[in-house]
């Protein structure tokens, strides 16, 4: 079991989501920043889907209440295991009583703690993924027990990761042309992609942009979105849909994120500068 | 309309993409590729599209994929041959169909062309099938000559894809210009076979080439969009004038959105209903998932497998091929039980205000109709449903509660819907049901489907509090009938 002394800002039990109930209206839910959960999967050897610990720009204070093997990466949020500073991306073994805790966030925003074989809350509807009213909680609290495997056995050491800085301060976002793209004039068009966007309030369902893009789009009939959407309010709201996302919308669906730029984004904090860059694909 | 087969099972893994195409398929069967399980996989999706079945044996040689010549003792080779087609013969029967044909491949095939030993050889093992296989066999080879002396059904068969040589041998691979890879070349290639029985070879002459069938390689590189080119060209009859909608709409990478009319019709629900239920009975494994709302279908699909073109492609086809035969599950009518009780109805008097209707008007207004469910949305089990009477339309809140019951019952605007959790919300709430619509230990967490039918059944409160107690103790059994 994983105790949690203090639970951090926004800290929970991510997979890689929950893809088979949207026709009930589930949403995919699971980690923001594919990228770095899988990576932190990989680095143990565990399989890419098993469920990890996202914390949200600062992290919770746990302890190991067995032996085990342990990766951190993503945001680098000053971890530190009894008091003494870790690594990120590099594998560390754990004995029971062990205390990690976080410091000061140097840079990104969501950092992924794994163990040897992942937590194994309740796996509700296929996947771990925490998502209020699917799994008891939306979120971990303090005095919460994370269920994992003891295991002894040391992970191999693998090679180092050269850190990706890119995925955390490139400013790129790349997007497809959405369902409703063709509702913005030519003029529309031009300025979504010569702004420099403002990244607003955000969390794990949405994220808006601040800057307004004038518009008289109709609304559309009630229609499947997706986590990566951008969704245009008649007030001239831009609003990025993340993991955590309805499954349907009336919004017109300008824009699509690719998978790439939905990491990005999810290492991204209010006030950060975003430009938007279309792709075509064939 | 020609006839086309394609060598499949062979590892490549486009077998479901291929098959609408195709009228034979040659399954390798453990010489060159393929195995058990590849074989139950082809011969599946061969029986769903009605394709003929052809066992491929070959030189037993998986390292080289059986395009390299042998020099086996003729027993040994008698019995590989045997032996792979016993392979298939294994898998065909558990799937209750036939093998059609034999078709050697690679290097089998070409020196079966070439020497009478081998043909002669290879005739000998395949003897036992003579009255129940037909032979793929090459125009004017030792094959050809030998079979028919002994009596084979030989079907002749051309390459769509591949260069002949003067002496009507295939251009070798290990040359540049062995393969057709651009479609107009493919289809001068065979019109020139099929209306003057001729083929062009790689010096330009036209040589006599017979041909009842054309293989396409399903390892070629643009395979996929070979057999669906050939089929849209030589099968121009068969293609009827393309519906209006559905349209078809990129969304992303891997999405694929099926679009109809901006209406919220039944018309509308039962065509892209129709149409879920045809996606969902070809069971692709390269579509991921199908995201149904209430005029629209959103395709995820895997883009590593196939892209969007080849997808409208195939599902174009393949809505042909299920043109009215389809079929909606069975609909249920559920029986909702509300308590309007002023308790829970906290927005009767608004209503009865706004609209000028008593609190008695409004129960009966919103009991009388049954409601379509058009989808499942907005919230884990949330209905949209359709059907509201017009006089209790009513605009949202001008401000959204924090806190919205679970199981509230509500009216937005045009339409009625029932809150499966405790939520923020604007509607305007009339009352309360006790049952729970999205159950997360269920197999089905939901027990509406989009199609399905809602009645509201006005209760007491004594009522809501039995029905209430008997949900927590799970005694409580939703009322349906089959509509």
């Amino acid at each position: 079991m994983l105790e949690i002394i203090h639970s951090g800002l926004h800290t929970s039990i991510q997979d890689l989501g929950r893809l088979h109930y949207r026709n009930v209206g589930v949403p995919v839910a699971g980690v923001m920043d594919e990228y770095h959960a899988k990576l932190v999967n990989q680095l143990l050897g565990n399989d890419e889907n098993s469920a990890v610990m996202e914390m949200t720009l600062q992290g919770a204070t746990v302890e190991f209440h067995e032996a085990t093997q342990m990766v951190i990466c993503g945001a680098d949020l000053s971890p530190k295991l009894n008091h003494q500073a870790i690594r990120l991306n590099v594998p560390v073994t754990v004995k029971k009583g062990d205390v990690l805790q976080f410091g000061k966030r140097l840079y990104g925003v969501r950092a992924y703690l794994a163990v040897k074989h992942g937590f194994q809350t309740e796996n509700i509807l296929k996947s771990r993924s925490f998502y209020d009213g699917i799994t008891p909680k939306a979120r971990v609290e303090k005095g919460d027990f994370i269920p994992y495997q003891t295991n002894s056995n040391p992970v191999k050491a693998s090679a180092n990761i050269a850190l990706q800085r890119a995925l955390f301060t490139d400013t790129e976002i790349t997007v497809y042309e959405g369902p409703e793209f063709n509702y913005l004039s030519k003029t529309q068009q031009e300025k979504l992609f010569n702004t420099t966007f403002t990244i607003g309030l955000n969390n794990r369902m949405a994220y808006q942009l601040e800057e307004i893009l004038e518009n008289d789009c109709p609304s559309i009939i009630t229609s499947a979105v997706l986590p990566g959407t951008i969704q245009l309010t008649p007030s001239g709201k831009l609003i990025i849909l993340m993991k955590d996302c309805q499954t349907t919308g009336g919004y017109p669906r300008i824009l699509q994120l690719d998978q790439k730029s939905i990491f990005k984004l999810a290492q991204k904090h209010t006030r950060d500068a975003i430009i938007f860059k279309k792709l075509s694909i064939l | 309309m020609i006839h086309i087969n394609c060598d499949v099972g062979e590892g490549i893994d486009n077998e479901e993409i291929l098959m609408p195409y195709l009228n034979a398929c040659n399954i390798a069967c453990g010489g060159h590729a393929g195995d058990v399980e590849t074989m139950h996989e082809v011969v599946a999706l061969a029986k769903k599209y009605q394709v003929e079945i052809g066992a491929h044996p070959s030189y037993p040689d998986l390292e080289n994929f059986g395009r390299v010549s042998m020099e086996l003792p003729e027993t040994e080779l008698i019995n590989t041959i045997q032996e792979q087609i016993a392979n298939l013969e294994v898998v065909v029967k558990l799937h209750d169909v036939n093998i059609n044909h034999i078709k050697p491949h690679g290097a089998l095939y070409n020196d079966v062309a070439k020497s009478e030993e081998k043909a002669k050889a290879f005739l000998k093992a395949i003897s036992e099938y003579k009255d129940r296989y037909k032979l793929f066999v090459p125009y004017n080879s030792a094959i050809e000559k030998l079979a028919i002396k002994q009596n084979f059904e030989v079907v002749y068969e051309a390459f769509a894809d591949r260069n002949y040589n003067d002496d009507l041998t295939l251009v070798s691979r290990t040359k540049s210009s062995a393969i057709l890879t651009k479609i107009d070349a493919i289809i001068s290639h065979i019109s020139t076979l099929q209306n003057e029985q001729k083929v062009q070879t790689i010096s330009g002459e036209k040589t006599t080439l017979k041909s009842d069938t054309f293989c396409v390689h399903s390892d070629t590189k643009n395979a996929v969009e070979i057999v669906q080119q050939l089929y849209t060209h030589f099968n121009t009859e068969r293609v009827t004038v393309q519906p209006k909608f559905p349209t078809f709409t990129r969304y992303g990478n891997n999405g694929l959105l099926l679009t109809w009319e901006a209406e919220m019709t039944q018309k509308v629900l039962y065509s892209v209903l129709e149409y879920q239920e045809k996606i969902t009975n070809f069971r692709l494994k390269l579509i991921l998932d199908v995201i149904q709302s209430n005029n629209s279908l959103l395709i995820i699909y895997n883009f590593n497998k196939i892209d969007f073109i080849t997808l409208q492609h195939l599902l174009e086809r393949l809505f042909l091929l299920l043109s009215d035969t389809i079929q909606l599950p069975k609909q249920y009518c559920w029986d909702i039980p509300v308590c309007y009780d002023a308790q829970f109805g906290i927005d009767l008097d608004e209503i009865t205000q706004k609209n000028k209707l008593s609190t008695k008007e409004i129960i009966q207004l919103h009991t009388a109709p049954t409601y379509q469910v058009f989808s499942i949305g907005f919230l884990p089990g949330f209905l949209y449903l359709g059907g509201l009477d017009k006089r209790l339309h009513i605009d949202r809140k001008s401000t959204p509660r924090l806190k919205v019951k679970k199981g509230a019952v509500g009216i937005g605007g045009m339409q009625t819907g029932i809150y499966p959790k405790t939520s923020p919300g604007g509607w305007q709430i009339i009352g309360n049901s006790p049952l729970n619509f999205f159950d997360v230990s269920k197999e089905k967490p939901c027990f509406a489907k989009a199609g399905d039918f809602i009645k509201f059944t006005a209760i007491s409160l004594e009522e809501y509090h039995e029905i209430a107690n008997a949900v927590t103790n799970g005694t409580y059994t939703v009322k349906s009938t089959v509509c």
